[in-house]
């Protein structure tokens, strides 16, 4: 990606959030840019027929907001991984969300939204604009990752990873060979969760089982080795 | 020089031939990883040569330094990491043919924080989905 779409992107970006606070002033827009020359960007954004001006008042043209709401997706969409799978600091999240707003493609950003259930906010509370994905997600989109307590009894699934509350715990899981990698199966889910794991039959609290992330196994672990 | 993108290019594909058992490499070997014409791989190891990285000596072949090594492993490590976040974590098919150029856009740019955030994540994997090694990183 040229420098040039990086600073088109920030600005639709920053366009969007103002929208969001129902600010529409050129001025405004340009004072509280992080880029380089704004003016010429967004010189260049109204030849590209993104933005419309009139006297102070900006808006974006129904090509840019597409554009902006992709951008903004992404970020918001990166934001919850980060900091909710990865527990990144929130320094961390805002860095790296930055640059994983322009990486993503369409396809891996609507595998991170399935992944994370269709997140409505980010971890601001803004709204993440809606994708594709979203609208069919109650029929067909199903994570194929998910918490074991999604799983049903006499199911299979292997381990992804483990996201603890509290690290002792996952201490205590990894003693008993709860690791990611490990294969489990679900032997009952009341009173209290059973799994089976090698020889062992080990009793866990639902708490406990919503923090770990499997991949049913009947699935047909079909990822190319 | 300021380490860009293509300078991590060849360092990563210098430390995928010596992977293969070649530490010391054609140029011709070079330019067939990086899929670019012998003469252009040569002009940008001398620049590459200057700033430490590497060795290079004409008609033997080319090699990495201490401190090119150090470098490419970092970036083999988040390249490998960057596959098992898409393909374990996301469930991404990423040898379809239309994910290696953002695989490559996060091994440059996601920090060692990130990388060994995953890593954790992930029980420290010590291979990537194609089998090839991780290098360690400070989490492991």
């Amino acid at each position: 990606m040229t420098i040039h779409e990086h600073d088109i992107d920030e600005l639709l970006e920053l366009l969007w959030t103002l929208k969001e606070r129902n600010v529409d002033s050129l001025g405004e827009a340009l004072r509280i840019s992080e880029q380089e020359n704004p003016e010429r960007i967004i010189e260049e954004m109204e030849n590209a027929a993104l933005v419309e001006i009139k006297g102070d008042k900006i808006s974006l043209t129904k090509k840019g907001d597409a554009m902006a709401r992709d951008i903004i997706r992404r970020h918001r969409l990166a934001e919850v991984l980060l900091s909710q799978i990865f527990e990144l600091s929130d320094e961390a999240v805002h860095a790296e969300a930055c640059k994983f707003e322009h990486i993503l493609g369409p396809d891996v950003t609507e595998s991170v939204c399935t992944f994370l259930g269709h997140p409505p906010v980010c971890n601001h509370g803004n709204p993440i604009p809606r994708g594709e994905c979203c609208q069919r997600f109650k029929k067909e989109m199903k994570p194929l990752v998910l918490p074991l307590t999604e799983l049903s009894p006499g199911e299979d699934g292997r381990i992804v990873f483990i996201a603890p509350k509290e690290h002792k715990r996952l201490d205590k899981l990894t003693t008993f060979g709860v690791v990611p990698g490990s294969t489990i199966k679900l032997h009952q889910k009341t009173p209290s969760f059973i799994i089976k794991i090698g020889e062992t039959d080990l009793a866990i609290d639902e708490d406990i089982a919503k923090e770990i992330y499997v991949r049913r196994a009947e699935n047909g672990d079909n990822r190319k080795r | 020089m300021e380490i860009t993108e293509s300078v991590e290019e060849y360092l990563e594909a210098l430390f995928i031939l010596e992977e293969k058992g070649k530490k010391v490499a054609k140029i011709s070997e070079v330019a067939g990883e990086l899929k670019v014409t012998p003469p252009s791989a040569v002009e940008m190891l001398k620049k590459i040569e200057k700033e430490g990285l590497v060795d290079y000596r004409a008609r033997e072949g080319v090699a990495l330094t201490k401190k090119g090594r150090r470098l490419a492993r970092r970036i083999i490590r988040n390249h490998r990491i960057a596959e098992l976040l898409l393909t374990e974590i996301l469930s991404v098919d990423i040898d379809d043919g239309l994910h290696e150029g953002m695989v490559c856009a996060i091994e440059h740019h996601i920090t060692d924080e990130m990388a060994d955030a995953v890593c954790t994540k992930l029980n420290h994997p010590r291979i990537c989905p194609h089998g090839n090694s991780i290098p360690k990183g400070k989490c492991c």
